[in-house]
């Protein structure tokens, strides 16, 4: 599934009627500040219910207005809309039709977003990664979204009764928190068991990935990285019980609870040492994008959409060779949007590509091929 | 200043308070109240305070009742052996208009949540408790039904714990497909679990 055409109505500094896009390769000129990543924005929150950029979704009506949209039109002629209200949030649209839950979008269109701080994925905190491999999960088995939900209120409840217990009012004493532990393993493990699946999914390509990137015999290997031990892939909610059980006395002084999913990670290494430790810029973005990229191509195998690459100023500290395979990867793999502040930037432009320059803020004018 | 007189603002502001009133809900129902002749508001505001004076919880299982005890309770041709959990009265209405449940039941009066203050000494936990060891004939099973979500899971959990020491039956109403439903449009989670819980028929 590809984007079509975007419609965006006191939109951050836009205001465009029916912009058609190229199904390949669309690439998106201009200088700083003109805009260029408040299109991306557009199409990215038809895909997510929310902004990259901001938690406060209302930023993103035209300054001074109290309300703006954002709509799409799709590949198979469906549509997606996105109302922002000043006051009253978002309402999503699908053909027409209020969705109720923002995660049903998740499925319609198959974003993947890598703006300039996606190398945070590979250097920053483990819980990005851990979003990186729930939002995966989510996709394909979106029966998992309660389950996830579900998962991080029963560690706040956890939470809130250790510091209960601590200051001695707890009335339910230890059983309470032996029916908490109990039910944090049992969705506990079904998480793990999901992400595990992922992580198989993706293990072969992030290496075969990153060495297209990189046109080199570097090797990147993901591994998943859990807090307690996985002794049997099948049992995992009984080992989460078993650490809980154990890290108990440890949780009941620190507050918080020390295992289970919510601690994991995704550790990514490159010829056999912790990128984050040890590599470089470069080669941690080049991971960032192998790593972004699998996820987006393992789960076509699962009869998911074509993903739709928005990629935000984010070839910035790349060389050129790594710039060029990596855009040859993301052309053959769906439906690609880049953004530049020049041409210096690109390289060849393929015949196939619309070419949209902001010669003033918020106004693309697509540049006649040829 | 306000457009009302000030008896009507305090007025609305009361009902403002009830679950699912808004400002303008308020108003509508004060302007109403307004405009009926005295015998009706007295009538109301009568029954309100009698409700209030008589209703009160059943000793037994925390049910309202305006009797000593609540009519399941006292009732002879109940089953005193089953005692269904629920989370409020408004549930055990719910399973009361089914017609299919004869035994007694227990109000718990809400769900734990530590997050909202909520704590097991904050609900009728301890009361079932001690009705269990007192029963006389001896109680053969619990039927849990508190909520299938967060705290209702959790809370049925931490009351199975609760009582198997005490080797009765425990038993959870079973979850899955609303009947004359589709599947079709049946949302996920509940179609997975009720594919977990399938049975052999």
């Amino acid at each position: 599934m590809c984007v079509k055409s975007v419609r965006l109505y006191r939109f951050r500094n836009f205001c465009v009627e029916e912009l058609e896009f190229s199904e390949k390769e669309n690439i998106i000129i201009g200088e700083n500040g003109f805009g260029k990543s408040n299109l991306l924005e557009g199409i990215y929150i038809c895909g997510f219910g929310r902004s990259f950029r901001t938690r406060a979704i209302s930023e993103c009506i035209k300054f001074g207005e109290d309300a703006g949209s954002v709509s799409l039109r799709l590949s198979d002629s469906s549509s997606i809309r996105v109302e922002i209200l000043a006051n009253s949030g978002k309402s999503i649209l699908y053909n027409g039709k209020k969705l109720r839950k923002v995660s049903n979008l998740f499925n319609i269109l198959n974003i993947v977003y890598i703006g300039p701080q996606e190398i945070e994925y590979v250097r920053g905190a483990p819980s990005l990664r851990r979003e990186l491999m729930d939002l995966a999960i989510m996709r394909r088995e979106p029966e998992m979204t309660s389950t996830i939900t579900d998962y991080s209120r029963l560690i706040r409840e956890r939470h809130f009764y250790l510091k209960k217990l601590a200051s001695g009012e707890a009335v339910g004493g230890e059983i309470y928190l032996d029916a908490l532990d109990e039910r944090i393993a049992a969705l506990g493990g079904k998480i793990v068991r999901s992400r595990l699946g992922i992580v198989d999914s993706i293990k072969e390509r992030v290496g075969e990935t990153y060495r297209r990137i990189a046109d080199n015999k570097d090797k990147v290997e993901v591994a998943y990285h859990s807090s307690f031990p996985i002794k049997d892939r099948e049992n995992i909610s009984k080992s989460i019980l078993e650490s809980l059980y154990s890290a108990r006395e440890r949780d009941k002084r620190y507050l918080e609870t020390t295992v289970g999913p919510h601690r994991d990670d995704l550790t990514v290494k490159l010829n056999g040492v912790p990128i984050r430790e040890y590599g470089s810029w470069g080669e941690m973005r080049s991971a960032s994008f192998a790593i972004l990229l699998s996820l987006a191509t393992s789960s076509l195998e699962k009869g998911r959409k074509r993903p739709v690459f928005l990629v935000d100023d984010a070839f910035a500290n790349l060389d050129a060779i790594r710039r060029k395979n990596l855009a040859a990867l993301i052309r053959e793999n769906g439906q690609f949007f880049l953004t530049v502040t020049g041409e210096g930037e690109l390289g060849e432009i393929s015949p196939e590509a619309f070419v949209f320059e902001l010669k003033e803020p918020g106004r693309p004018v697509r540049r006649e091929n040829g | 200043m306000s457009a009302y007189p000030k008896v009507v603002e305090e007025a609305i502001d009361l009902f403002r308070r009830f679950p699912g009133i808004g400002t303008k809900t308020a108003k509508r129902l004060v302007l109403f109240l307004l405009k009926q002749d005295k015998t009706f508001v007295e009538t109301f505001a009568n029954k309100l305070t009698e409700m209030k004076e008589t209703v009160h919880p059943c000793p037994i299982c925390f049910n309202i009742t305006d009797e000593k005890i609540c009519h399941i309770c006292a009732s002879d041709t109940r089953d005193k052996t089953k005692i269904c959990v629920v989370e409020e009265t408004g549930d055990l209405i719910a399973i009361e208009s089914t017609g299919k449940y004869n035994g007694v039941y227990h109000v718990l009066g809400g769900v734990i949540s530590p997050m909202r203050g909520v704590e097991p000494g904050d609900l009728h936990i301890d009361e079932l408790l001690n009705r269990i060891t007192k029963a006389e004939p001896r109680i053969e099973e619990i039927i849990i039904a508190t909520n299938p979500n967060v705290e209702g899971d959790t809370t049925a959990l931490y009351l199975e714990n609760k009582l198997k020491p005490l080797g009765i039956l425990i038993t959870r109403i079973a979850r899955g497909l609303p009947q004359g439903g589709d599947l079709k449009y049946a949302d996920s989670k509940t179609l997975a679990k009720a594919i977990e819980n399938r049975r052999p028929e």
